[in-house]
C-alpha cells in the first residue's frame, strides 16, 4: 500500500525504529535487573492479557442491541448491572435471540448469517460460548433455519435443565426445532400449526400461543417426536390480544399474559395441558379511563422469588401498544395486588428485574441509556451512558 | 378491543388471499399450508423503535372527522413523511426516502412477491383504498424516514397481522431493505 508515492514503511521507519529501541532497551533493564529504584522497568512493560469474566451472578445483565439500520451487526453487550459497567460485548448476526444457560456456564446467541454480509448462502446457528471468556465454544447448525423477525424473547427458549434449545421457525408452516445442547445437534422439527413463541416449562415440554386464542402444550421426546395439547379460548386473540413478552415465571410454570388492554390472564403452564386462572386488570376503572395501559418492546419481566411482575405503563389511546412506557408498575402476582409505581426519568421500552433478594430493575430508555432503580425504593441508582445504536431486549441469568 | 380491530382483520385477512391469487409467487405459497396462505399477506418489516411513531395521542381523544386516528392526521403530498395516508399500517423504513416511491423500491433492491393489504382513508376525498403493503428486499435496511405505524398490529403468533416480521418470504434475497405502499384500488 501507498500513500502520496510514499510507501508506509518508508515513511514511518524512523518512528518504527525509534519504537523497537525502547522495546529493546526496556527488556535489557529487566534483564540486567539495573532498574531505577523509585519506577520498576518491569512494572512498566505491560504483558498483553485479556479479561475475562467473574462467573455468572444474579446481577450480571445481558443488553441486546439490534443495531438498526445495520441489522447484521447486531450485538450483546454484557454489563455489571450493579454497577451498570460494560464488562464485555460479542456480535451477534441478522435477527438474533439470546438465552443464558440455567448454569450460567454458557451463553447462547441464535443467529442468521449471509455469506457474504448481505447476500450469499444463507445459514442459521446457536452458537454456544463461554460464559466468562465470551469465547464460541461450537457452532450448532440449525438446518431449517428461523423466523427473521425484529427479536422477541420467545421465539427462543431453553429447557429448565439446559438439555434442549427451542427455536422457532415460520417456512412457511410454523414449527420448533428441538435442539440438543448438550450433543451439539439438532434433533428434528415439531409442527406447531397456526401458533407461535415458546415457553419451555419442563425438560420435555413446551408452551405456544395460538392464534385463536388457544395455547398448545408440546410434550416430545429425544427424537422430538412430539404430542400436543389444546386448551381453547385462553385469551381474546381478536380483540385483546396478548403481549408477545408478556410475564414468564418460569420457575413456578406460570405464565401472565398480559393483554393490549391491560388484562393479566394467569396461566398454569405446570401439566400437560395450560389451565387459565381468573383475569384481573393492571389498572383501577379511574386509570383506565385516564387512559394508562401497558405498552413498550419487552414490556413486562417477573421476579420468581417474591412471584412480583413488572410492567411498563404509558398513557395513551388505542394502538398505542408499543409506545413506551413512564412508569413501571408492581404487582403481587399470585392476588393481583399493586405495590408500587416507579416513576422513571425517560420513558422506556423494555423492562427486567434481577432476580436477586434485593432486585434491580433495568430499562432501556428512549435515549438508548439503561437506566436502574431499586425495585424497593423506586430510588434510581444509575443511568448509563447509550449503549450500542438500538439496544432492545433485556436479559438475566435465572429468569 | 378497539372497534377497528374486527373489521380490519377480516378485511385483511380476506383481502390477502385475494392479493395472494394476484401476486406471482410460486413456489412459497404452494408450499404453504391454508393457515400460512392465510397469513401471506403479511406485512412488512420492522422499526420497532420510538421514532417519528405516528401514534394516537395520549389518552386517545385527537379531533375525530374518521375513526382512525391515524386519517385524522394524514395528509397527501408528501410520502417521505410518516403522515403520508397510504402508511396508516405500514412499519419501517420508507422507500420514498431511500430511492423509491411509494410504490417503487429504490435500486438494488426487488419487491417481494408477497404483501399484505391494508386499508387508507384518503383524507382528500374521504374515500378509502386497498394499499399493498410489500418490502424492497436485498440490502440492509436503507435507515431513513423510520415510521412506527401501530394501527392494526398484533402479536407474531397471528402472523398475517403483525409488522415486525421479516416479510421478504419469496424473494431472492431476506434482508430487508424498505417497505412500500402500493394502491390496490378502491373499497367499494
Amino acid at each position: 500500500m501507498s500513500v502520496g508515492g510514499e510507501s508506509l514503511r518508508q515513511r514511518y521507519a524512523p518512528a518504527l525504529v525509534a519504537a523497537a529501541a525502547a522495546v529493546f532497551l526496556v527488556h535489557a533493564f529487566a534483564a540486567a535487573g539495573d532498574a531505577p529504584r523509585t519506577e520498576a522497568p518491569q512494572q512498566l512493560a505491560e504483558t498483553p492479557t485479556t479479561a475475562r469474566l467473574a462467573p455468572t451472578d444474579a446481577r450480571r445483565l445481558f443488553v441486546l442491541d439490534t443495531a438498526f439500520p445495520a441489522a447484521e451487526a447486531a450485538r450483546t453487550y454484557v454489563l455489571d448491572g450493579t454497577s451498570g459497567k460494560i464488562e464485555g460485548m460479542f456480535n451477534q448476526a441478522y435477527w438474533p435471540n439470546f438465552a443464558v444457560s440455567p448454569d450460567g456456564k454458557e451463553l447462547y446467541a441464535v443467529d442468521t448469517y449471509f455469506e457474504k454480509h448481505t447476500r450469499g448462502k444463507r445459514s442459521d446457528y446457536i452458537v454456544v460460548r463461554d460464559a466468562q471468556t465470551l469465547e464460541v465454544k461450537v457452532d450448532i447448525p440449525l438446518p431449517a433455519g428461523r423466523l427473521l423477525i425484529v427479536s422477541k424473547k420467545y421465539n427462543f427458549d431453553v429447557t429448565p435443565d439446559g438439555h434442549y434449545g427451542l427455536t422457532f421457525n415460520l417456512a412457511p408452516s410454523t414449527a420448533v426445532t428441538v435442539t440438543d445442547l448438550r450433543a451439539r445437534h439438532a434433533v428434528g422439527e415439531i409442527d406447531i400449526a397456526g401458533c407461535g413463541l415458546i415457553f419451555a416449562q419442563a425438560p420435555n415440554r413446551f408452551s405456544s400461543l395460538c392464534a385463536d386464542g388457544s395455547i398448545d402444550t408440546v410434550t416430545f421426546d429425544a427424537s422430538a417426536h412430539a404430542s400436543i395439547a389444546r386448551a381453547e379460548h385462553i385469551f381474546d386473540a381478536k380483540d385483546d390480544p396478548a403481549f408477545e413478552h408478556s410475564a414468564w415465571d418460569k420457575h413456578h410454570q406460570m405464565l401472565y399474559l398480559i393483554t393490549y388492554r391491560g388484562s393479566v390472564v394467569p396461566v398454569s403452564l405446570a401439566g400437560d395441558r395450560a389451565v387459565a386462572g381468573t383475569a384481573w386488570s393492571l389498572a383501577s376503572t379511574a386509570e383506565r379511563a385516564a387512559g394508562w395501559r401497558p405498552g413498550g418492546w419487552q414490556i413486562s419481566h417477573f421476579h420468581h422469588a417474591s412471584r412480583r411482575l413488572y410492567v411498563l405503563m404509558h398513557q395513551g389511546g388505542p394502538w398505542t401498544h408499543k409506545t413506551s412506557g413512564r412508569e413501571v408498575w408492581v404487582y403481587d402476582a399470585p392476588s393481583g395486588r399493586r405495590l408500587e409505581r416507579i416513576k422513571l426519568r425517560e420513558p422506556a421500552q423494555s423492562v427486567a428485574v434481577s432476580q436477586d433478594a434485593d432486585p434491580l430493575v433495568y430499562v432501556i430508555d428512549d435515549s438508548d441509556r439503561i437506566d436502574a432503580y431499586r425495585s424497593a425504593t423506586g430510588e434510581r441508582l444509575y443511568s448509563t451512558a447509550p449503549i450500542g445504536f438500538s439496544p432492545q431486549l433485556l436479559t438475566v441469568w435465572g429468569e | 378491543m378497539d372497534p377497528i380491530v374486527g373489521p380490519f382483520d377480516r378485511l385483511i385477512e380476506s383481502l390477502s388471499r385475494t392479493v395472494a391469487r394476484r401476486t406471482s409467487r410460486r413456489g412459497f405459497l404452494q408450499r404453504g399450508s391454508a393457515w400460512l396462505v392465510a397469513a401471506s399477506a403479511m406485512p412488512l418489516l420492522p422499526a420497532a423503535r420510538p421514532v417519528h411513531a405516528a401514534d394516537p395521542p395520549a389518552g386517545g381523544k385527537p379531533a375525530r372527522k374518521y375513526a382512525s386516528a391515524f386519517a385524522n392526521r394524514a395528509q397527501t403530498t408528501d410520502p417521505t413523511q410518516c403522515n403520508y395516508w397510504r402508511y396508516c399500517s405500514s412499519d419501517g423504513y420508507l422507500c420514498a426516502c431511500c430511492g423509491g416511491g411509494p410504490s417503487t423500491c429504490p435500486p438494488g433492491t426487488t419487491p417481494s412477491p408477497t404483501s399484505w393489504v391494508g386499508s387508507c382513508i384518503n383524507p382528500d376525498d374521504g374515500k378509502t383504498y386497498l394499499i399493498a403493503y410489500r418490502d424492497c428486499c436485498g440490502q440492509d435496511s436503507c435507515g431513513r424516514c423510520s415510521c412506527l405505524g401501530q394501527e392494526g398490529d398484533m402479536p407474531s403468533y397471528r402472523p398475517q397481522v403483525n409488522n415486525d416480521i421479516v416479510w421478504c418470504f419469496g424473494s431472492s434475497s431476506m434482508v430487508y431493505h424498505c417497505s412500500s405502499a402500493g394502491l390496490v384500488g378502491l373499497v367499494d
